[in-house]
């Protein structure tokens, strides 16, 4: 059975799903690789885009997509950095 | 003029170059901690930035002051500079030491509340203060309450390893539990100054362990 995921790692599978698909991809998409529910995407999506992580990039048809910003670019950078500091402290 | 208390003259030297390490060791926690809420914009790594940091200065006031007391500046000097004469020195230099300790690790210990109710973090600094300025023994009241402050976040970070049993966590664990004793041990220092010297060691051992943690996750 997987280890239950924490906040840390959805939003890693999140950006890393954006990344690996050329920075830009549907909401759907993230809701399959990244393995989130609908009302999931929906918080992590507007929790990172108000933190400036990711953007939502709407066409002229009105299709929706994420791409990342460059803090998200950091995140997934020192990700490694900030989840032993996280883990080594206990912050939440 | 009254003297807070009395250590070797040999241990300053030795006290300074620790004291310069725990200044160095905090702020490179601090600044990691700050880098970490850049990214990811969360509270409490911002709180953890602010207690190292407030923790540090405390470290590189006392050893500013220790260096001055070191170098046996001329009384005559300091006059000329308007700088009070070397035993106020040294006073002034420890009682910001201590509020800025003080500071540091209520805001520590607010982190470890796990809290957004501001409050308790004021009446946790304005206790702390208060306890230092009230007791009779400042010293005393200072080593009893950063104690109890060491003592109880070497609680939380052993909570904290036994839920996700990481080696980092771990070694914060163990570093702040050797604070805990360091400072305890501080409080028999007018005993014997041995003591004064075991706990300077304790704090080493201390902030060596939180300097591996901060290699560890850096590489």
């Amino acid at each position: 059975m997987s280890k239950k995921r924490d906040k840390l790692q959805i939003i890693k599978d999140i950006l890393e799903t954006i990344r690996d698909k050329g920075n830009k991809v549907k909401p759907t998409h993230i809701m399959y690789k990244a393995n989130l529910s609908h009302q999931m995407l929906t918080e992590y999506t507007n929790d990172l885009i108000s933190k400036q992580m990711i953007e939502l990039i709407v066409d002229k048809k009105g299709k929706k997509t994420f791409g990342l910003k460059e803090k998200g670019y950091s995140y997934l950078n020192d990700f490694k950095m900030i989840r032993g500091f996280v883990d080594s402290y206990g912050i939440e | 003029m009254y003297t807070l208390y009395s250590i070797e003259s040999s241990f300053i030297f030795y006290a300074l170059i620790l004291q310069v390490i725990f200044s160095l060791v905090t702020f490179f926690i601090a600044l990691t901690a700050y880098k970490i809420f850049g990214i990811t914009q969360n509270s409490n790594t911002r709180s953890m930035a602010l207690a190292f940091f407030f923790i540090c200065i405390s470290y590189a006031v006392q050893a500013l002051f220790n260096f001055l007391i070191f170098l046996r500046v001329q009384h005559d000097f300091l006059v000329m500079f308007g700088i009070h004469p070397l035993s106020v020195l040294n006073e002034q230099g420890l009682y910001l030491h201590m509020v800025f300790m003080s500071i540091g690790l209520a805001i520590l210990m607010f982190n470890a509340f796990k809290t957004n109710n501001k409050s308790v973090l004021w009446y946790m600094i304005i206790s702390s203060v208060m306890v230092l300025f009230l007791s009779k023994n400042i010293l005393f009241g200072f080593f009893m309450l950063t104690s109890l402050y060491f003592g109880f976040l070497a609680h939380y970070f052993y909570s904290n390893y036994r839920k996700n049993r990481k080696k980092g966590a771990l070694m914060i664990a163990v570093s702040f539990i050797f604070l805990f004793f360091g400072n305890l041990l501080f409080i028999f220092m007018r005993k014997s100054a041995i003591f004064y010297a075991i706990a300077h060691l304790f704090d080493f051992l201390g902030y060596l362990l939180i300097l591996i943690n901060y290699y560890t996750i850096r590489k």
